[in-house]
């Protein structure tokens, strides 16, 4: 019995709705070490591109969000990312009580601009109301990348 | 009935249920209006023979992406990301307001899909205004 052959020829299962937020540490021939969620793995399986170069595209793209929403601060009160289904959803926050139909014209540009700049996949854009935003966000799982939190803290740089 | 024929007659449909839906229903008729978009934009698509979408992922996917269909884009989406939220809040009345359904949701995302799609199919209709029911104290 070959108990070593069986182990390597039988795959590593990562399953997303259990291993979604689990931290998955590889160990590269070269000596570095990559941590990652399995929710990021996933995502840069999807389009076959490596962790490393999927987490940049996403920093770079949080960060070219939080740059726009700053821009439209008269507008915007908050914005997240949440990584969802293996899409990156961003809800948009307006200061406004009601749709901000304005503010949508500019997130269905946004949309594409995003797509045509940034390699990760799926992306859901929309708008959702601060006071119904816990209908929408889990606050374990959302990354605030511009405005505040509640009115509570500043908000974060969008880093991993 | 073809693909395009079953779409078209869906659209005609829902513009229909439009003219029923009491005041007071935002988040239903928000929804309405977007499957009104929905089957208006699938009509197009069963006339450009682009098949085998089947779920909203797809089609966005196929809108975002297609040059030509950058103006239904433009409308669809903020359309599709307003069905998709309004439904689920406790108060929808306060994010739409029935008052602004027709100007803002129809005026403003309904009407540009359905133009873009007559003119990309070459084949324009003759849509009646969508006039929807007038709010009133009962109703709020």
């Amino acid at each position: 019995m070959n108990t070593n052959k069986d182990s390597l020829s039988d795959p590593v299962e990562l399953d997303e709705s259990r291993d979604g937020e689990r931290r998955f540490l590889f160990h590269l021939s070269n000596d570095h070490r990559i941590l990652r969620t399995g929710r990021e793995v996933i995502a840069a399986c999807q389009l076959d591109i490596s962790v490393e170069v999927w987490v940049e595209e996403l920093n770079d793209l949080l960060l070219s969000v939080q740059k726009w929403a700053t821009g439209q601060a008269a507008r915007i009160a908050a914005c997240y990312a949440v990584l969802s289904g293996g899409k990156v959803c961003l809800f948009v926050v307006p200061q406004s009580r009601t749709f901000d139909f304005d503010l949508a014209d500019e997130l269905a540009t946004l949309s594409r601009t995003l797509f045509q700049q940034y390699n990760v996949g799926p992306i859901e854009l929309g708008q959702i109301p601060a006071h119904e935003q816990d209908r929408f966000i889990h606050p374990g799982d959302a990354r605030l990348i511009y405005g505040l939190e509640n009115g509570a803290h500043e908000a974060v740089d969008a880093q991993p | 009935m073809d693909s395009k024929t079953a779409h078209m007659k869906q659209w005609m449909h829902n513009r229909e249920f439009l003219r029923t839906i009491h005041a007071g229903y935002p988040d239903w008729a928000v929804t309405a209006i977007f499957y009104t978009g929905l089957h208006a934009v699938d009509t197009l698509f069963a006339h450009l023979k682009i098949h085998g979408i089947t779920s909203h992922r797809e089609r966005n996917d196929v809108l975002l992406r297609t040059n030509r269909f950058s103006r239904i884009w433009s409308a669809y989406h903020p359309l599709y990301n307003l069905s998709r939220t309004i439904r689920y809040m406790a108060r929808p009345q306060d994010w739409v307001p029935w008052q602004s359904l027709e100007r803002e949701v129809i005026g403003r995302y309904l009407t540009p899909i359905e133009t873009s799609v007559q003119n990309l199919t070459g084949e324009p209709l003759e849509l009646p205004r969508i006039k929807l029911a007038t709010i009133t104290a009962e109703s709020k």
